[in-house]
């Protein structure tokens, strides 16, 4: 056993949690006044620590972290039944929103160009008339109500 | 628990048993929490940080290899986390120099002897902790790191160097330069 105090490099040593030496070791086990130096220096080191969160901050913090995570892990699940949804109502949209089906416009045309002929047949200048002519064929309050429809 | 139950609840968080998962960070919350708050500056969101170092854990535990400890690899996510905090902010990492924490259980009246109470004593000690306290903040950053893994959040050298990323050798050489420069000053302010 030693009977010097420990120097610095022995201490140093020992407070960094180096392999211990065998004899410092044991002169420390029996110095009182080198315990109280090492004890002196880890009792300003547990002074100076910012300190610990009280138990209610420790369990928000986990909760935090365990929800976020939970979240993470659903969220691809989630989305894809959400894809699936949002395909299907955009689906029902356009068909919802498909305009009437052109049978409808060509009869209309056809009575239309007959009309044009009988037009043109008694007056061949009224197709100098240009919306003249497409006013007698069809009245401005008809073309408005079916644009409108 | 020892390391073998250890691994189980990592294989068990893994599968997505989140008892097992609320488990490990039980297990390690205090380390995370104090290695946080203690690299982190004073008005840095510190909590933040914390639940950030355990969602990183928790999502990282498929690539998690079992080369080292559990708490190595927990304590690496969060030093890097705080690096990358004081980088991005440019942060310094601060305390106030004055403080009321006289009446704590670690403030600085914890430091006088119960044989030498005097107020004079405990004004000495209060200007130790803080001498102390900045010496730490002073350190270059892998000292610091070191330092704080080992006296604030207790972890042994294998386990530093783990949370560091370097060999133990070179944990030793960083602890033995910053115990000694902050012990001659911890025993100046406190003779």
């Amino acid at each position: 056993m030693i009977t010097r105090h420990l120097d610095d490099e022995q201490l140093d040593r020992h407070l960094s949690g180096e392999s211990p030496d065998p004899e410092a070791e044991e002169h420390l086990a029996g110095c009182l006044a080198c315990r109280r130096r090492r004890d002196a220096f880890l009792a300003v080191i547990g002074a100076s620590a910012v300190p610990d969160p009280s138990v209610e901050e420790r369990d928000a913090a986990r909760e935090a972290a365990l929800r976020a995570f939970g979240a993470r892990r659903h969220a691809p699940v989630i989305r894809w039944w959400l894809a699936a949804a949002a395909a299907v109502l955009v689906a029902v949209l356009v068909a919802l929103d498909r305009p009437p089906a052109p049978a409808v416009s060509l009869a209309e045309a056809d009575t239309v160009l007959e009309e044009v002929d009988a037009v043109l047949e008694r007056d061949p200048l009224a197709v100098l008339g240009g919306s003249a002519l497409v006013e007698t064929v069809v009245p401005a309050e008809a073309a408005g109500e079916r644009s409108a429809s | 628990m020892g390391p073998g139950g250890e691994r189980d609840l990592v294989d068990r968080a893994r599968a997505g048993d989140r008892q097992a998962a609320e488990a490990l960070l039980v297990r390690h919350e205090l380390l995370i929490h104090r290695t946080c708050r203690q690299l982190l500056p004073a008005g840095e969101d510190v909590e933040g940080a914390v639940q950030e170092t355990f969602l990183r854990a928790l999502r990282g535990l498929p690539g998690f290899t079992g080369a080292s400890s559990v708490a190595g690899w927990m304590a690496a996510i969060a030093v890097n986390l705080c690096r990358d905090r004081l980088r991005r902010h440019r942060l310094v990492p601060f305390q106030p120099l004055e403080s009321d924490d006289e009446g704590e259980p670690g403030g600085p009246v914890a430091v006088v002897p119960a044989s030498d109470p005097g107020p004079e004593r405990v004004a000495m000690a209060r200007q130790a902790v803080e001498r102390v306290r900045r010496e730490v903040e002073a350190l270059p950053d892998r000292q610091r790191e070191a330092f704080v893994l080992r006296f604030h959040a207790g972890m042994d050298l294998d386990g530093i160097a783990a949370a560091l990323g370097i060999d133990v050798g070179t944990v030793k050489t960083h602890l033995h330069r910053a115990v000694r420069r902050v012990r001659r000053v911890a025993e100046e302010a406190m003779p």
